[in-house]
C-alpha cells in the first residue's frame, strides 16, 4: 500500500505542476500550486488516516484474543497518527524551502486536530466496546488496552 | 446372599446399549503433547494441560524439594492438624497473583464449588446460575439451601429479568453464578455485562474461571483481569488442575470472604489439604506464569494455527473464543466413529463428546489445544482429521 501511496503523491504534485503552472518558490502570498499541494496532500492523508481507522477498527472487532486486540489497536494508532502528522510535516519542509510559515501553522493545526482524533480515547474505545457487545464478542478493547500492574 | 446391588448391572448394560458408557483410556506416562496408550505414541488432544505445564521440570523439582522438606501428606485437615507453611505459601502466591485480597486453596476446584457455595447463601436467599455451568457448580447449588433460578446460557438480558423478579419476590441475598469459559463450547461468559446486571440489583458475582486461569487474561490471570473487572467480582474460583498443571482447587476475593471459608467451607473442614508436593508444584505454575507470559501467548498461537487449519479444511468449530477447539458433528455415533479411527488409524487421541454432557444432536470430538504442541503436532492432528472426516464423509 505504501508504495502505491508514494506513486499517487508523486502523480498528484506533478499534475498540480501542470495545472497551476506555478513556480512553487516565490515572494509574497503562497502561489495556488503551493495552495494547490498542501490542500491536496492534506485531504489525501486525512482520507488516508480515516480510511485506514475504519479498517483497523474491522480488525480490532475480528481479533480472536486480548494480544491480537492490544497489536491492531496500537498498529491502528500508529498509522493513523502518521497520517495525522504527514501535513504538518509538509507545512513546515514547505515551509523551510519558501519561507511561507503561514502554510506551516495552517498544517500544524490540522495535524494537530488529527493527533487528537487518532490519539487513545475513552470515547473511541466505548464505541468499539460497545460494537463487540452488538455483535456477542467477549472481548472488551478498553480492558484489553489497559496497562494494569504485575502483567 | 442376594445381590443387593444387582440393578446396578442392569444399569451399566442400559449404558452400554445407548452408547453412553465410558471407557476410560489407560496412559503409560507422563502428560504432555504426546502420550504412551497401549504402547503408541499417540497425539494428546484431550487433556486440559493447556500450558503443558502437568510435565515440567520446574514444576517437578519444585515437587520433589517439597516431598523431602515436608513429606507426603499433610496429617489431616488444616483446622485440626495444623496448617503447614507451604499452604500459606500459595495462598499468597494465588492472592499476588490474582490481585485479590486473599485466597484459600481447595483440594480441587470441584471442591471449591461445593465449599464456597452453600457458604455464601442461606435458605432466604436465592441462586442464579447459568444453565450451561459446570456439573461442580450445580452440585454445590445443591448442597446449598438457597432457592435457585436458571438464566438461559449467556443472556444477560434474562439475566437482569431473573434478577428483577427475585428483587421482587423478596430474596434477601442474591449470588449470581457463572462459568468464565464453558468448557464445552469454548465461549467466554460476557462478565463485564453479568457484573453490571448484578450491581444494578445489589447481587454477589462469583465466577468459577477453571478454564480460563492460565488461558485469559494477562499472563493467565483470568477472566477477570481479561475484563479489567478487578474489585468488581466478588468471589473468584479456580483450580490448579488444568492450565497450572498439577492439582487443585481455589478461591480469591476478599479478606472476609476467605475468613469466612475457613470457617464454614465443608471441604476445608472435613477433608485434608493438598498434599506438600502438590502444592510446591503449584506455587512453582504460578511463579512460572509470573515470570512470562511466553507459554499463554503460545497457547493462543497453536489455536489460531490449529483453528485455521481445520476451517480450511471445512471443519465446522463451532464459536470457540478460546484454545478449546470443538469438532461440531452432529450424531454422536458419528463423533465416537471419529473418535475411534483417529485413535486407531492415526494415533490421535481425541474424545467424542456427545448426549448427556452436550445437547443430543450436539456431539463433537472436542479438541484441546495445548501451548506444548508443536507446529508439526498440530499438523499431524488436523491432517488426520481431514483423512478421517473424508473418509466418513464429514468434509468433501
Amino acid at each position: 500500500m505504501t508504495l502505491e501511496w508514494a506513486v499517487f503523491v508523486v502523480v498528484l504534485l506533478i499534475a498540480a505542476m501542470i495545472v497551476t503552472g506555478a513556480d512553487p518558490v516565490g515572494d509574497g502570498d503562497p502561489s495556488p500550486f503551493l495552495v494547490v499541494v498542501v490542500v491536496g496532500f492534506t485531504t489525501f492523508s486525512l482520507g488516508s488516516m480515516l480510511w485506514y481507522r475504519t479498517l483497523g477498527s474491522a480488525a480490532l472487532l475480528r481479533a480472536e484474543s486480548n494480544e491480537e486486540i492490544r497489536q491492531a489497536y496500537t498498529r491502528r494508532m500508529m498509522v493513523c497518527s502518521t497520517f495525522a502528522l504527514l501535513p504538518m510535516l509538509l507545512g513546515f519542509a514547505l515551509a523551510l524551502a519558501t519561507g511561507h510559515v503561514d502554510l506551516f501553522f495552517g498544517t500544524f493545526l490540522i495535524s494537530l486536530i488529527a493527533l487528537i482524533y487518532a490519539a487513545p480515547r475513552k470515547r473511541d474505545t466505548d464505541r468499539l466496546d460497545r460494537a463487540m457487545i452488538r455483535r456477542g464478542r467477549p472481548f472488551r478493547v478498553s480492558a484489553a488496552i489497559e496497562p494494569r500492574d504485575g502483567s | 446372599m442376594t445381590d443387593k446391588t444387582s440393578y446396578l448391572r442392569d444399569e451399566l448394560d442400559a449404558l452400554v446399549d445407548h452408547g453412553l458408557y465410558n471407557t476410560i483410556t489407560t496412559i503409560d506416562g507422563p502428560q504432555g503433547p504426546w502420550l504412551s496408550v497401549g504402547g503408541r505414541d499417540v497425539l494428546n488432544f484431550c487433556s486440559n494441560n493447556y500450558l503443558g505445564l502437568a510435565n515440567d521440570d520446574r514444576l517437578v523439582t519444585a515437587a520433589k524439594a517439597a516431598l523431602d522438606r515436608y513429606g507426603i501428606g499433610p496429617g489431616a485437615v488444616r483446622t485440626i492438624a495444623g496448617t503447614m507453611t507451604i499452604h500459606d505459601d500459595l495462598e499468597e502466591a494465588l492472592t499476588r497473583f490474582k490481585g485479590v485480597e486473599a485466597a484459600i486453596s481447595f483440594q480441587s476446584g470441584y471442591a471449591a464449588n461445593l465449599a464456597v457455595i452453600p457458604a455464601l447463601v442461606e435458605a432466604e436467599d436465592l441462586i442464579i446460575s447459568d444453565e450451561l455451568n459446570h456439573a461442580s457448580i450445580v452440585d454445590g447449588v445443591r448442597l446449598a439451601r438457597a432457592g435457585r433460578k436458571i438464566y438461559p446460557h449467556g443472556d444477560v438480558d434474562a439475566l437482569s429479568d431473573r434478577l428483577a423478579e427475585a428483587r421482587r419476590e423478596g430474596a434477601r441475598r442474591i449470588l449470581v453464578i457463572t462459568d468464565g469459559v464453558f468448557s464445552m463450547d469454548g465461549d467466554i461468559a460476557p462478565l463485564d455485562r453479568i457484573v453490571d446486571a448484578a450491581d444494578e440489583h445489589d447481587a454477589i458475582v462469583m465466577v468459577d474461571d477453571a478454564h480460563g486461569e492460565g488461558v485469559l487474561g494477562r499472563g493467565g490471570r483470568g477472566i477477570v483481569d481479561h475484563f479489567d473487572l478487578h474489585g468488581r467480582v466478588d468471589v473468584e474460583v479456580g483450580t490448579m488442575s488444568k492450565a497450572f498443571g498439577a492439582v487443585g482447587g481455589y478461591v480469591a476475593g476478599s479478606k472476609h470472604v476467605v475468613d469466612w471459608l475457613r470457617q464454614r467451607g465443608r471441604p476445608f473442614l472435613f477433608s485434608s489439604a493438598l498434599t506438600p508436593p502438590d502444592v510446591a508444584a503449584c506455587i512453582a505454575a504460578v511463579e512460572v506464569l509470573e515470570a512470562s507470559t511466553d507459554l499463554v501467548d503460545r497457547l493462543w498461537l497453536n489455536a489460531k494455527r490449529f483453528k485455521e487449519m481445520m476451517s480450511g479444511a471445512g471443519f465446522d468449530i463451532g464459536s470457540s473464543e478460546t484454545p478449546i477447539t470443538p469438532v461440531m458433528l452432529g450424531d454422536e455415533h458419528l463423533a465416537r466413529e471419529v473418535s475411534r479411527l483417529l485413535l486407531e488409524d492415526h494415533n490421535v487421541f481425541a474424545q467424542a463428546i456427545a448426549f448427556p454432557t452436550v445437547a443430543t444432536g450436539k456431539a463433537r470430538i472436542r479438541v484441546m489445544i495445548s501451548a506444548a504442541h508443536t507446529d508439526a503436532d498440530l499438523a499431524v492432528g488436523a491432517e488426520a482429521f481431514t483423512t478421517v472426516g473424508k473418509q466418513l464423509g464429514v468434509v468433501a
